[in-house]
């Protein structure tokens, strides 16, 4: 294998996604090639920053995370039990209000629409006899009595 | 399967970090990038069915977000916090990494930053990036032979 072919497998063989027999070759080749071990040393100081460079986040990072979740767990216990629970609530208290409204309705019905019906056929009456003397009284200004 | 999160983060944040810092280039992004990872996770997590579904999950999310994240704030503002500002010492010559990544376009980047950190197979990082295999191995071999052309000129700089 010539120098510009190993070249393009060093990336491969450090990585180690090289088959057997071209990693034998790469190998033997390495041990007596200065211009490839150089580039093979360059290839590994790109490799060391960036394992050099790893960074850790910060331990606070996770607490906050978990408070982000623990926040989603509480609206999404919100969004789909308490929901529910806050609308069969609701609903209970407009059936109430309703039945005693209704309830409350009737008993009005009972009690008082006698009455005023009874009142108003007494107005009616009186009305009505007051209508009678009054037409008697026309009927005895024509006729001079 | 049950998944302990706990354990998930445990494993996994230190890398996704890496990944999001090595795109992002700042702290508190990679931070708020990597707490919306875990997070989106945990929403999904009934949803997996194997260990390593997970590591290409998170790996693949923490990249979208954190491209998503660029082009918000492209434009916006000079990113101020660099990091990646420790040297890295090897014999005489001094690797600066992010000086290193600037140099490679998003896509020259990214594979090579998913197999540097997360230690990923070409594989691997062909179905995180939604690329073929040769298309990851292309990219590689582009990044990795210029920056070996940036490190050779920087040698032959001092050398002068």
């Amino acid at each position: 294998m010539k120098c510009s072919e190993i070249q393009k497998l060093l990336y491969d063989y450090i990585k180690n996604e090289i088959n057997y027999d071209k990693r034998q070759i790469i190998e033997k080749h390495l041990k007596i090639c200065r211009r490839c071990q150089n580039e093979f040393e360059i290839i590994k100081k790109i490799k060391y920053a960036f394992i050099n460079n790893l960074q850790s986040p910060s331990p606070e990072l996770y607490k906050n995370i978990e408070k982000r979740i623990k926040k989603q767990n509480n609206l999404w216990n919100f969004n789909f039990i308490l929901k529910p629970v806050f609308a069969v609530i609701l609903l209970l208290f407009l059936f109430t209000g309703i039945f005693i409204y209704n309830k409350n309705a009737s008993f009005l019905k009972k009690s008082e629409i006698s009455e005023i019906f009874y009142e108003s056929y007494n107005i009616m009456e009186i009305e009505n006899n007051e209508n009678e003397i009054d037409t008697q009284y026309l009927l005895y200004d024509q006729l001079d009595l | 399967m049950k998944f302990n999160f706990k354990e998930i983060y445990k494993q996994h944040s230190k890398y996704v970090f890496n990944v999001a810092l090595s795109v992002l280039k700042n702290t508190k992004d990679a931070e708020d990038i990597m707490q919306d990872v875990f997070i989106k996770f945990f929403e999904n997590m009934d949803n997996f069915r194997g260990e390593a579904n997970i590591k290409t999950y998170l790996y693949k999310i923490t990249i979208n977000k954190s491209i998503d994240y660029i082009r918000k704030q492209a434009g916006r503002r000079e990113k101020l916090v660099k990091v990646f500002e420790t040297n890295i010492k090897s014999e005489t010559q001094t690797l600066v990494l992010n000086d290193l990544l600037d140099k490679l376009t998003m896509n020259e980047k990214l594979p090579l930053i998913l197999s540097e950190i997360g230690g990923f197979s070409y594989k691997e990082m062909a179905e995180i990036l939604n690329i073929k295999i040769g298309t990851v191995k292309s990219r590689i071999n582009r990044s990795i032979n210029k920056l070996k052309n940036i490190l050779k000129k920087e040698k032959t700089d001092e050398m002068q």
